[in-house]
């Protein structure tokens, strides 16, 4: 039985050919495994074999609308930390966060919110 | 006598002279022991038998009295020296009793005074643990109303540019 890095190896090969193929492939290996809750892991995984060619999916989280100034700044920076050829950027606003941001790849995750900073400082003088 | 009986003339003349009459006298001595030889016989051995008894009664009950008085005297003596054994017990327990309440007094005293010193080291332990724990929570508190006041006025303040500019020190830092 194939493991999940398998699998993700797998599903990452031929996701770029046959994409559909590739979500039944992923989708009767959790199902015959039993496995259907690790769905998310699995698609972790197969978001870091893809991370590992070049392939970077990535969230990024702020309190308000970035410009298109600030948005190429972080794909800038995105690519330079994980070596991408190719990214793929999601969007999100969440004012809960005050400000700043939160990028998230298959393999990072930067926190660079005015909430966590504050959250930080309170622990600190929790301590 | 002598001359009595030469002056009356013999002791016809005697008793004649004394107013007697011999033949009566002779009769009444008969009479006379006639009843003491009764009495002898009949009379005083039941009489001098009665008079021992009575005398044996109360020579026995001479006897018992001072038997009694003697059994009462030694009873006496007894219960003296019960009574006095008594007291000696009475006052060795006591002087016991008093040196053994003494003794837990003491012990009592040592124990109360390392069980207040315990009670106030605990207190004051507890106070200086109560005192930290305040202080601590405190300073959360505080560092809990600064961040929130910090998160309402950076959410009015921080427009998008100051965003941006922070956006754009947290990609520096972090290259």
């Amino acid at each position: 039985m194939a493991s999940r890095a398998q699998v993700a190896a797998h599903v990452a090969s031929s996701l770029t050919s046959d994409r559909n193929g590739a979500m039944k492939s992923a989708a009767a290996w959790l199902v015959s495994t039993g496995r259907q809750r690790q769905a998310g892991y699995l698609a972790r995984d197969v978001a870091k074999v893809l991370a590992s060619r070049g392939y970077v999916s990535a969230r990024v989280t702020t309190a308000r609308p970035m410009s298109d100034e600030t948005q190429g700044r972080i794909e800038k920076f995105i690519r330079e930390a994980t070596g991408a050829k190719e990214l793929e950027l999601d969007t999100a606003v969440d004012p809960a966060i005050i400000g700043g941001a939160q990028i998230e790849t298959p393999d990072a995750h930067l926190d660079a919110t005015v909430r966590t900073k504050l959250a930080t400082f309170v622990q600190g003088v929790s301590r | 006598m002598t001359l009595l009986l030469a002056e009356s003339g013999g002791i016809g003349g005697l008793f004649t002279a004394l107013g007697l009459n011999l033949q009566s006298l002779v009769l009444n001595t008969l009479a006379f022991l006639v009843i003491v030889a009764v009495l002898g016989k009949y009379v005083y051995p039941s009489l001098i038998k009665a008079l021992d008894a009575k005398k044996d009664e109360l020579e026995a009950a001479v006897r018992l009295e001072r038997e009694a008085k003697e059994a009462l005297e030694q009873a006496g003596n007894k219960a003296e020296a019960v009574v006095a054994e008594a007291r000696a017990a009475a006052g060795e327990i006591l002087a016991a009793s008093k040196e053994a309440a003494a003794t837990q007094l003491d012990e009592a005293r040592a124990k109360t005074e390392a069980q207040a010193a315990r009670t106030i080291n605990e207190a004051r332990e507890q106070l200086a643990h109560d005192v930290s724990d305040a202080r601590k929570t405190l300073r959360v508190e505080t560092a809990r109303i600064v961040a929130a006041a910090a998160e309402t006025v950076l959410g009015e303040k921080l427009d998008s540019k100051h965003d941006a500019e922070l956006i754009d020190r947290s990609l520096e830092i972090k290259k």
